[in-house]
């Protein structure tokens, strides 16, 4: 089998994924479609793995192991959709499902006034990939992962300011293969992993609590993301206990209009929900208007939206290294692309699938078709979409040393935007007062909201390459029946000039 | 192979400490439309196997689950020892104990209902119509119909042998007119989506659609409001999923009390509101056992199977109890009582639907729906949100337009404490979480001083 874009050229997908009926089911969907006389047949097996490990206070609350796997035909028949799906992965399934497929199209063709017409991609021929790790934690033993956690979670509640400790882990291996009536197959695995500790204090006078967790994100990589040095868990963790102990001790923040220093580990977010959401086209064409909502940057605004200040750079991409949204190809059968989103500060460009490009009558699809497992239709998900540095910019001590009168905040927590991507306000898990460009000790109930373009216009400096860090989520929601998407989100460190801080302890009435 | 004859291998032989097997035969279809024509449609079956294995060890039990696919009863035997085999090597579970035992289910032997994309059907005529009819008004619909059927079985060790099939109908309706500059919604949701009435909620969009032809200015602040059944549900589903006995009892709750008590018996409000939950309330039927894959803190895998009692969580503004598993039931000193699939809440007295109750405040704002829920702060049990489609002004008892959104930041325990009057309690389609929870039952509130923090510009 000839090998595609692969990001891990030493390892190929798993045996007993390959020795499934997949060319079978494939060609027998195919056969099906196509003497219906679909212009359009594409077939899925996906199976997903899903551990998880929870611990309360180092004590194992729950462990879960489950795989899910099943075959799906989606085919284009009159211009109208048609999906089915289910669990067995034959010949037979696939003709079967193929025939259910064709029957949902024709079932929903009263409601179809407008057809759809998918941007053209070539066939790919046959290509395999595999995401980059070392180590699958599936083939790690169930006690060794279950330690490696109890023993970091013992040591922070030995700690007397730590009163509670959550602990979870979970990891994921996702298997898929593609066909499609124009001559791609694809195979691709990839394997993400999170791990997280949340530690609590509890003031027994006054009955007041505060929480802390560690900042380290999802990522694309297997079970040596938790001690092979690429995050400083022992240094994270050390350090919650006193950052801790202090924020459950510190003033409550004056509200008002501060400058924000706002490090990677909470920015990813404002990009995912004010960027990365914003410009995915279906959400600007209409189609989540019901659910997940739209977007103000509509189509019209194409290459003139002044989205941000000038400083503003960000990329959609499907391949970098450990990106949770890092594929060979998507579930369409389009290979994997980089491409700008916003440059110079101006809206230029969108996430698509092939239906969306098709509406927009763009030459080609950008790779963003994603189904979250054997039973979803792939639909537009995100890219990684991240916010580039300043190639000459400073280090975050030195954003910081620029502030007169800020805070600077570190961590996602609390999160929340609007419909149409506007209205927007977020937490953090540590807010530090800037005076004088110092770090002035935490304060707490700050919650900062904005409007986006009005945030993002008040971009006024980006930290250099060595602030970048590439965070991410494995759980963003979208469509009905919803579905969850691993995405990545580089960001620098950055600076927002006069952003409008709440007191959250104001805002209870408190 | 039947679901029964999975249960039955899952449980041959030596079943250590205690075994449990759970077999969900799941049937989806739906239909998602978006600017008044059809974007995707689906009909999916799926079967999954969990097996909940419990070991005994020198240290006490411990416990592993392991959920797949299965086409074979040799699947069966590999998901069993593959949780016996990591069971064994975990570290004991703290909420161990021995599993309930219940009588079996008189249907247990009855096969799992099948639900094919036919139970589109009875829609497809009337909303195919609502969309044509939108094309020629210039108004746009959005929108999304859903009909699932889930048959589930569950086996244990301790003799149980319980089914119950759950249907789930839902049909979302949103509108958007006048260049996008006006947008209404209406939901529905029951057993069967032939039950719901297309035309009568494409009429509930349109008048909302009308109602906003006159826009005023409203600015942020604390404002009286009428709550819909809708938003309601969603605030009501927050304070639901914060009742848990063990955060409270750990002290990091909102029904935290100190020393590690919690505030079961407060007065919460004087209002006489109810807030209740009941497997077998009519019209809201829902699973009547525990099933639970992985223990938390409100669940735990060795209560698989116990029988769910209809529980009052809040009894006439009063703190009745929190969520609990049996294990931490005993830690909390209270009666066991484990989440249960509905919600409805009840304020004694409460008559008629959100536009009576929006004539009876006078003035203020009546809001539809309310959306993207977060927690900001559990200390106070604050979240933060967004009204979404609709926020009408009401002035003398009377609609006379709409304003704009609003993020709002409000805590529930403020808002029952807060409630001037109520309208009757019906069957409603909670919009932010009906993924997760489609069965509740809610009025419409008043509320003296709702916190709309911030300006919206969203439609």
């Amino acid at each position: 089998m000839p090998s595609g874009p692969s990001d891990s050229p030493r390892r190929v997908v798993d045996a007993d994924f390959t020795v499934l009926a997949l060319d079978q089911s494939a060609d027998a969907a195919l056969v099906v479609g196509s003497q219906a006389g679909a212009e359009h047949v594409e077939v899925h097996v996906t199976r997903v793995r899903h551990g998880e490990i929870e611990l309360r206070d180092s004590h194992l609350e729950g462990t879960s192991d489950t795989t899910v796997l099943g075959l799906s035909v989606r085919v284009v028949k009159d211009g109208v959709w048609g999906f089915a799906a289910g669990d067995g992965v034959t010949a037979d399934s696939a003709r079967a499902l193929a025939e259910r497929a064709l029957a949902m199209a024709e079932l929903s063709r009263p409601m179809a006034v407008q057809r759809v017409v998918l941007a053209p991609e070539p066939g790919h021929g046959v290509h395999e990939w595999v995401s980059s790790y070392e180590i699958d934690p599936f083939d790690v033993p169930s006690d060794e992962r279950i330690a490696l956690l109890r023993d970091q979670s013992a040591q922070l509640l030995a700690d007397s300011r730590v009163q509670h400790v959550d602990t979870a882990a979970s990891y994921v291996k996702e298997q898929k293969f593609y066909a499609d009536s124009v001559g791609t197959r694809t195979t691709q695995q990839r394997l993400r992993i999170q791990a997280e500790w949340e530690a609590v204090s509890i003031d027994d006078f006054s009955g007041e609590f505060e929480s802390m967790r560690t900042c380290a994100p999802p990522v694309g990589r297997g079970w040596e993301y938790l001690h092979d040095g690429q995050w400083n868990w022992s240094e994270e963790l050390s350090q919650l206990p006193e950052l801790l102990y202090e924020k459950l001790r510190a003033p409550s923040i004056e509200p008002g209009r501060y400058d924000l220093v706002i490090d990677p580990t909470n920015l990813w977010l404002t990009i995912h929900e004010s960027v990365g959401h914003a410009t995915e086209l279906d959400r600007a064409l209409g189609y989540e208007a019901n659910y997940a909502g739209t977007s103000f940057a509509t189509l019209d605004l194409l290459g003139s939206l002044q989205y941000g200040s000038s400083l503003m750079h960000v990329t959609g991409d499907r391949v970098a290294p450990h990106g949770l949204s890092t594929v060979g190809f998507d579930d369409e059968g389009v290979a994997a692309q980089e491409w700008d989103l916003i440059r110079d500060g101006i809206l230029v460009g969108y996430q698509v699938d092939r239906a969306t490009a098709g509406v927009a009558e763009l030459p080609r699809s950008n790779g963003c078709a994603f189904a979250d497992g054997p039973h979803s239709a792939p639909i537009q998900r995100m890219p990684n979409v991240s916010l580039q540095p300043d190639p000459l910019g400073p280090d975050t001590a030195g954003l910081i040393a620029g502030v007169e009168d800020g805070i600077y905040l570190v961590g996602d927590n609390s999160w929340s935007i609007d419909m149409a991507r506007y209205n927007f306000q977020f937490t953090a898990q540590r807010f530090y007062r800037i005076k004088s460009g110092r770090l002035a000790g935490q304060v707490r109930d700050v919650a900062y909201q904005s409007r986006t373009p009005d945030f993002w216009r008040s971009l006024v400096a980006l930290g250099g390459p060595a602030t970048y860090l590439l965070a991410g989520a494995n759980n963003c929601g979208k469509a009905q029946p919803e579905q969850a998407a691993p995405v990545s989100h580089g960001a620098p460190t950055a600076v927002f000039a006069h952003v409008n801080v709440l007191n959250t302890r104001g805002e209870a009435g408190r | 192979m039947t679901p029964q004859e999975i249960v039955e291998r899952g449980l041959l032989g030596d079943t250590g400490f205690g075994r449990v097997i759970i077999c969900e035969d799941r049937w989806v279809s739906n239909l998602r439309w978006a600017n008044s024509t059809l974007t995707t449609n689906g009909e999916t079956h799926s079967r999954l196997v969990t097996v909940v294995a419990m070991e005994s060890g020198p240290d006490g039990v411990s416990a592993e689950t392991s959920t797949g696919l299965v086409t074979s009863l040799d699947d069966v035997d590999a998901l069993v020892l593959a949780a016996r085999t990591t069971a064994r090597s975990a570290p004991p579970a703290d909420d161990a104990r021995a599993l309930p035992t219940e009588p079996t289910d008189t249907d247990w032997d009855e096969e799992p209902e099948v639900s094919t994309s036919s139970s589109l059907t009875p829609i497809t005529a009337s909303l195919g119509a609502a969309l044509g009819k939108s094309l020629a008004l210039s108004v746009e619909l959005f929108g999304y119909a859903e009909q699932s059927v889930e048959s589930l079985y569950l086996g244990t060790s301790a003799g149980v042998r319980r089914r119950f099939v759950q249907r789930g109908g839902r049909l979302e309706h949103c509108g958007k007119s006048h260049g996008r500059t006006r947008s209404a919604w209406a939901g529905w949701s029951g057993e069967h989506l032939a039950d719901a009435d297309v035309t009568a909620l494409d009429d509930e969009v349109a008048r909302g659609l009308e109602l906003q032809g006159i826009r005023h200015d409203v600015t942020p602040g604390r404002h009286p409001v009428v709550l819909s059944p809708s938003a309601t549900g969603d605030l009501a589903l927050v304070l639901y999923w914060n009742s848990g006995a063990r955060h409270a009892r750990d002290g990091r709750s909102a029904f935290s009390a100190p020393h590690g008590q919690t505030r079961i018996g407060d007065q919460l409000t004087n209002v006489p509101i109810m807030l209740t939950s009941d497997p077998h309330a009519g019209g809201l039927d829902c699973l009547p056992f525990v099933t639970v894959a992985s223990s938390g803190a409100e669940a735990s895998i060795f209560d698989n199977g116990l029988s769910l009692q209809p529980t009052r969580w809040i009894d006439n503004g009063r703190l009745s109890t929190l969520m609990a598993s049996r294990h931490e039931a005993e830690q909390t000193h209270i009666a066991p009582t484990p989440p249960i699939d509905n919600l409805r809440v009840d304020v004694s007295g409460g008559t008629g639907d959100m536009w009576d109750v929006a004539a009876a405040m006078g003035n203020g704002l009546l809001v539809a729906s309310l959306w993207y829920i977060r927690s900001v702060d559990p200390q106070t049990m604050l979240h933060t949100g967004l009204t979404r489609d609709g926020v009408y002004v009401v002035s003398g008892g009377e609609i006379i337009g709409a304003t704009g959104n609003f993020r709002f930041n409000e805590s529930p325990l403020h808002l029952i404490a807060s409630i001037d009057n109520a309208g009757a309690t019906d069957r409603t389609l909670a919009r932010e979480q009906a993924d997760y929870f489609l069965r509740t039952a809610m009025p419409a509130l008043a509320v003296g001083d709702f916190n709309l923090s911030t300006p919206s510009d969203a439609i």
